[in-house]
């Protein structure tokens, strides 16, 4: 892969869709997976990865974590101030204490800085929980106008 | 030898499946699909080995261990190298990284029964050193599932050896124990007990009578109607132990 710094987008999507194409052949039953794109979010650019990060996050510390299994739901819409706003809704909960194994926690990291780096004020990275049984991760990605050296 | 496999993916554990199915010695006698399941199967089946996922839904492999009061023999399976340290400490037998490579499954097997042969040796030399074998006077435990007796060895009249299991029969009982037949019968006083074929040990205190029978060989009726066939080898020690 190269280094551009941002991708189509459905470069970005066709990379996810493979993944849990993949995962899917895996986990079986224990996976199902739930795609709502709005047909503006493919005018936009993403940092390569971001979104695979976050959806192999999703499968790593919440499907894989559940016996029964549970949902990766990925929801792409585009606000009124024109901005992409991702959400990545799953299965499980985040505890607190979670990234203190050495395992986790650079993925968020990476994820984070990258944005700030890219957009500086005008990205924003969530996660959170939503009721007791699932993660929201979401970001929210400005129209890509220019480009950058 | 007679293996669970315990892994939560089912294609992980049909892989699995379809490799040891080249090897006869091995008998897939059970799966389970996480830590409850196997603490569950194991006390239920008890295999000699586990073929064993580190990880899985909500409790790992090395949860399991920890969980169980009698560990089999474990054998990891995982597509990660870090937790290799760890298993070393538990005592695993091997540690084979997904994608399973045959040749190295096949080491590990090489491994597996190196170790039960040992283990069955150093078992049956620690009751010879022991000193006294067990009389009919001499009580044993008896465990099968939920009951359990202390049986007096006059009172069994039959061992009869069923897969890796030995059948106690005794009053209106037979329970299970998991031993082989070969490591019983050493254990055993041959003055009070003979061992009549390849799956049966009698008590000779309990024979009513003998009938000769083909080839050479005997039929021992015992007391409340059990009737053993003696085979022909053993009939001829029978005859020659039990003469004038």
């Amino acid at each position: 892969m190269d280094n551009k710094t941002l991708i189509d987008f459905q470069d970005e999507f066709n990379t996810v869709k493979d993944y849990l194409n993949l995962e899917k052949i895996r986990f079986e039953e224990r996976l199902e997976v739930r795609f709502d794109v709005e047909e503006k979010a493919y005018r936009y650019k993403l940092p390569p990865m971001m979104l695979q990060t976050i959806v192999e996050n999703a499968i790593k510390h919440g499907i894989s974590n559940l016996i029964k299994g549970g949902i990766v739901d990925l929801k792409c819409a585009v606000g009124d101030d024109e901005k992409l706003c991702i959400f990545v809704k799953n299965s499980g909960q985040l505890k607190p204490n979670s990234n203190k194994k050495k395992s986790e926690g650079h993925g968020i990291n990476n994820t984070v800085q990258r944005l700030k780096l890219i957009y500086g004020n005008n990205a924003s990275f969530k996660i959170y929980n939503s009721g007791s049984e699932f993660v929201i991760t979401e970001i929210k990605i400005p129209k890509q106008t220019l480009t950058l050296e | 030898m007679r293996a669970l496999i315990i892994d939560d993916e089912r294609l992980a554990r049909k892989e699995l499946i379809n490799l040891l199915s080249q090897h006869e010695d091995v008998e897939v006698i059970g799966e389970a699909v996480n830590v409850d399941d196997a603490k569950d199967k194991i006390e239920k089946l008890n295999p000699d080995v586990i073929f064993l996922d580190i990880q899985m839904p909500e409790k790992t492999g090395f949860d399991l261990l920890e969980e169980l009061d009698h560990v089999p023999h474990v054998i990891f399976t995982t597509a990660y190298d870090e937790y290799a340290l760890k298993a070393f400490q538990v005592n695993a037998l091997d540690y084979l990284l997904k994608p399973i490579q045959p040749e190295r499954l096949a080491d590990a097997l090489k491994r597996l029964q190196t170790k039960i042969q040992d283990q069955q040796r150093e078992e049956s030399q620690e009751s010879i050193s022991n000193g006294h074998k067990l009389t009919l006077q001499d009580q044993v435990f008896v465990k099968d599932g939920d009951r359990c007796w202390f049986v007096k060895l006059v009172n069994v009249r039959l061992f009869e050896s069923d897969g890796n299991y030995i059948k106690v029969y005794f009053d209106n009982f037979k329970p299970m124990i998991h031993k082989s037949l070969n490591a019983l019968d050493e254990r055993l006083d041959e003055k009070s007990f003979f061992r009549a074929s390849r799956k049966h040990i009698i008590n000779l205190s309990w024979v009513e009578s003998i009938e000769p029978w083909f080839n050479g060989g005997l039929v021992v009726t015992l007391k409340g109607g059990d009737r053993i066939e003696v085979s022909r080898r053993q009939a001829a020690r029978f005859k020659d132990m039990m003469s004038l």
